[in-house]
């Protein structure tokens, strides 16, 4: 691991202050000041979360990134870089139009750095556990990296920790976590998606060590996160957690939300791999009391069918965090952007995971997953018994003869349901589950969606909205 | 101590009043008074009735009251005057009776616990007059002053400026205590955290800007329940040669010559029109804005953004219910079930009685708070005529929202020109980045010229009757121009509008906006 920090990493420091800007200052002065980070002419990486085309909290507080590109600056840096990958593929320059960032970043003297930009970003392979990992060449190179992390909730790992923000250095397709059964284990019974996912999470962590993290919790998303749905909700805490050990610095901030370290899968196998601090009493605390500033949040749900949606019945096979995550965004995305359309589809079933139960209805059934299209291939909801129609001349004899026989039962047929929406995927991409929806539902049936698609168009779907139109598809379906 | 205009006024009101109920017909007194505070003239019998509705719903449902006059100064005792009115019915004042200032004396710190204050003047005022009070308002001596002093412009003053007047008085008495009720109302607390929202913005200035943007106008707003039935003339007079002033009157609307329907609205709204000589008639049911408006003072502020989605969703339903909470004349011509065909031919549905309430709010706060976030700073800049993106060579109007938790938390305005010297300021970027720099990370900037406010105020208020396909595509259109209206950095529901033919933009916001069918 590359180490680039002075620091005694086991200081750590908790700021409650009103002001975030001065919370963050503060929390460095405390750390020994902002020259025991940066030297002079050096180049600086900061790591920051841009994760969507959307506003605060789910990108980073930008008056407390303004705050530490000046200390920076007043530190001596030569150059500031600022960057990551957002997610879904979706691109830097996108997001930066949407938010205006690039040149806000370069009024303040420091540069937005898209990481997806082959022509401007270069690679390194870096080999760790005998994973061959691309990692960005500026973010090896750079003197120093520093990590400023906005705290949310968060749907696998309660909330978004500094080590989580410092996964996006690598890209989506980097980040996808295949699914590799070992023989003899059961992938969804031990949660091999998340095993696995903790695994790659950690290896591109261990590359270059942070010479300082900060976990920004001055605004808490609670409730729904970290993306904006319904359900969530900011609150203001005060507090910022800084230091030079990310392990350490997560293991505060869980403390202050009360998650003991037991609790977190991802630090204890930090732990088993030494990346980093997670005995508290090895840490040496600055700052406020971590007793007396213990909080009181409202976490994620932690069961798909707590999110309940109107008309929506979700049928919960076995499932891993993979399918776990992306149903929980697409079911608060449903709760949050689908009001009207939820009325309109009148009755929809979800099934989701390995071997779902069997729909309520055979209308609208979403069957979201590999794991799920698998096991569902033979169930019953996947055809449905249509009465058969007579010859028009038989009918009419019928009439005419007033034939009790036309009264009988009619003749049920068997005929494939074609009221099933497939979203494949492992786990399935929630833009593309979008996609999928809006072309089954229509304009009439979801306005609401629609129009949200055509939103996301103008920077996710480009590409595959022309494959669309040139298969013909009619989008009002 | 109080101006001579405003002390017999009131004492007419008093003596009015009184007189109701013993008489067998006060309607048939003919007497006109003054709304207090105001230069309208009104009918004494309208406003008896106006304040035997309103007061016990939104100040006391309770009968006696004291006024407390105090002196802004620290000194032994700090009542200047001690006001007892009996009232018969919450709310309708008829007489009054001077106490003696030393009935309980007050010091300046105690002014902090008006609740004690209330305590005492009650069990004194019990003990010596019989008299259970149920509510005391206090007025510090700088807020009758000024009340004096608003009442002295009353004689030689247009009513826009005597309008001004009474919110520079209303902003200035809240913002610095001058006026505490105890048990305090919500609309009194309403008010004062409302003012305190806004930082360097005066309420007369808000209404001057209004004023300036709306067009000529002559409109009757009826308003009928079962207790009250009355009518505001509402006119606007716009000349080139004097100043624009507005006229307002507001008279009883007499139940033997307009019938009410079931839904408390006139039934003949026309006859209104023709009687009152106005072009527009509003008719609404009394019942159901005071329940709204009950709601709305109720709630804290700033307002959470649940509440504001709720209280948007009634708002959006009390316009649904057309011919059923309100209605108006000339009947607008969406309303017209063979226009509304015609236009249902080329596939939209413009039926506004199917309005989706329940859907609107949250797919609009759900875009916004996706969009600009759960925390924003958004700087809004209004211009007039602007014809480039300049906008050094005017003083356009600057101001800044900040929203915290998706709630509005302060409107501040901007005056420091300083700000933008020395930066380029044709460009969106150096702007955000001057005002950034001084007031934290702005999230966007709009920037909006005064017509096409203008343009809003007309298609959906003032020319409402008139609203049609057309008049919508026009303010769509408008939006895309950027001499008009530009947003910075350019959000994804603005910039799908900018790419998007009007008229199909226009069907798809339809699609969100009305009921493909009635549940
Ligand atoms: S389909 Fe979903 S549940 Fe199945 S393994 Fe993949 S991510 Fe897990």
């Amino acid at each position: 691991m590359i180490e680039n920090s002075k620091v005694n990493s086991t200081d750590v420091a908790i700021i409650k202050n009103d002001s975030p800007t001065k919370a963050i200052s503060n929390g460095i002065e405390l750390l020994g000041g902002i020259s025991r980070f940066i030297g002079k002419e050096d180049s600086v990486f900061i790591k920051i979360n841009l994760r969507a085309p959307s506003g605060f909290p789910v990108n980073v507080s930008m008056d407390s990134l303004r705050n530490l590109i000046i200390l920076c600056k007043k530190a001596g840096a030569k150059e500031i870089y600022v960057g990551g990958f957002p997610e879904n593929g979706v691109k830097t320059s996108t997001l930066s139009s949407i938010l205006g960032l690039k040149s806000y970043l370069e009024n303040l003297g420091a540069e937005l750095i898209s990481l997806d930009d082959q022509v401007t970003s270069s690679f390194s392979i870096v080999d760790v556990n005998g994973k061959n990992i691309e990692y960005p060449t500026r973010v090896l190179e750079s003197d120093k990296l520093i990590i400023l992390n906005q705290v949310s909730v968060d749907p696998l790992f309660k909330c978004t920790l500094s080590i989580l923000n410092y996964y996006s250095l690598v890209s989506s397709k980097s980040q996808k976590i295949e699914k590799i059964i070992r023989s003899g284990k059961d992938y969804l019974l031990l949660d091999q998606y998340k095993q696995d996912l903790i695994s790659n999470i950690l290896d591109v962590f261990s590359i270059k060590k942070p010479c300082l993290v900060i976990n920004d919790m001055f605004y808490f998303l609670e409730g729904a996160g970290p993306f904006i749905f319904k359900d969530s909700s900011i609150i203001r805490t005060g507090l910022v957690v800084s230091g030079s050990d990310a392990v350490a610095v997560d293991l505060i901030t869980l403390k202050l939300l009360k998650i003991d370290l037991l609790s977190s899968e991802i630090l204890l196998e930090a732990r088993n791999r030494k990346l980093g601090i997670t005995n508290v009493s090895e840490i040496n605390l600055k700052g406020e009391s971590l007793d007396a500033n213990k909080l009181i949040v409202n976490f994620s749900v932690y069961k798909l069918n707590e999110i309940t949606i109107n008309n929506t019945y979700l049928q919960e096979g076995r499932i891993c965090s993979g399918c776990f995550k992306e149903a929980y965004y697409l079911l608060n995305f449903m709760k949050t952007h689908m009001t009207k359309d939820l009325k309109y589809i009148r009755k929809q079933s979800i099934l989701i995971g390995e071997n779902p139960p069997e729909p309520d209805t055979v209308e609208n059934v979403i069957v979201f997953g590999d794991c799920a299209l698998k096991s569902t291939k033979n169930r019953d909801f996947r055809y449905i018994q249509v009465p058969k129609k007579d010859s028009t001349i038989k009918t009419v004899r019928g009439k005419i003869k007033k034939d009790n026989s036309s009264q009988n039962k009619p003749i049920m047929k068997e005929k494939v349901n074609k009221s099933i929406i497939e979203i494949p995927g492992c786990p399935p991409d929630m833009y593309m589950s979008l996609n999928t929806l809006v072309k089954y539902y229509g304009k009439t049936k979801a306005p609401n969606l629609s129009f949200y698609n055509a939103l996301l168009n103008q920077f996710v779907f480009k590409e595959s909205e022309k494959s669309i139109k040139k298969k013909g598809v009619n989008s009002d379906v | 101590m109080f101006n001579e205009d405003l002390r017999k006024n009131w004492l007419d009101i008093l003596k009015f009043n009184s007189k109701v109920s013993i008489i067998e017909n006060p309607r048939k007194l003919d007497e006109k008074v003054r709304i207090p505070l105001t230069p309208i003239q009104i009918d004494a019998f309208l406003l008896y009735n106006l304040f035997a509705v309103l007061y016990p719903r939104f100040i006391n449902q309770q009968q006696n009251i004291l006024d407390i006059i105090v002196s802004d100064f620290d000194i032994d005792n700090i009542v200047f005057g001690v006001y007892l009115y009996k009232t018969n019915k919450p709310g309708v004042h008829e007489t009054v009776e001077i106490l003696p200032n030393d009935l309980v004396g007050i010091k300046q710190e105690n002014l902090s616990d008006i609740k004690e204050i209330f305590n005492k003047f009650q069990s004194m005022i019990l003990k010596d007059h019989g008299v259970k009070i149920n509510s005391i308002r206090l007025i510090k001596k700088r807020g009758l002053d000024l009340i004096n002093s608003h009442y002295g412009k009353i004689s030689n003053s247009t009513n826009s400026d005597i309008f001004r007047s009474f919110l520079d008085l209303m902003q200035i008495s809240l913002n610095g205590n001058l006026l505490a009720m105890y048990p305090e109302p919500y609309i009194l607390k309403f008010l004062r955290n409302n003012i305190t929202l806004l930082e360097g913005i005066k309420l007369s200035s808000i209404f001057a800007f209004i004023e300036d943007l709306i067009p000529s106008f002559n409109v009757l707003v009826t308003m009928a329940s079962n207790q009250l039935s009355f009518g505001v003339i509402l006119k606007k007079v716009e000349s080139k040669t004097i100043n624009s002033d507005i006229e307002v009157k507001l008279l009883p609307i007499e139940r033997e010559d307009y019938d009410l329907n079931s839904y408390r609205l006139l039934t003949d709204i026309k006859k209104a029109q023709q009687t009152f000589m106005v072009d527009n008639v509003f008719n609404i049911n009394l019942n159901g804005i005071l329940k709204f408006l009950s709601e709305l003072f109720e709630n804290e502020i700033p307002l959470h953004k649940e509440i504001l989605r709720l209280l948007f969703q009634k708002f959006l339903y009390g316009i649904r219910r057309y011919d059923l909470h309100w209605s108006m004349y000339p009947k607008p011509k969406v309303f017209n079930t063979l226009i509304r065909f015609l236009i249902r031919l080329i596939g939209i549905d413009l039926n506004l009685k199917k309005l989706s309430h329940w859907a609107i709010p949250d797919y609009i706060f759900g875009l916004f708070d996706t969009f600009a976030g759960l925390n924003a700073r958004i700087l809004l800049i209004i211009t007039s005529n602007k014809t480039t993106h300049d906008i050094t060579n005017q003083t356009p109007i600057t101001i800044l929202l900040e929203i915290e938790n998706g709630s509005l938390t302060k409107v501040k305005n901007i005056i420091e020109k300083e700000i933008l010297s020395g930066i380029d300021q044709k460009s969106l970027d150096s702007i955000r980045f001057a005002y950034s720099e001084r007031f934290g990370f702005i999230t966007n900037i709009i920037i909006l010229d005064k017509i096409l406010i203008k343009t809003i105020l007309n298609t959906f208020i003032f020319k409402f009757h008139k609203i049609s396909l057309f008049s919508i595509l026009k303010v769509l259109k408008m939006l895309k121009k950027p001499q008009i209206f530009q947003i910075y950095p350019e959000i994804p529901p603005y910039s799908h509008l900018k790419r998007k033919n009007s008229f199909f933009f226009m069907k798809d916001l339809l699609k969100i906006a009305i009921d493909r069918h009635n549940f």
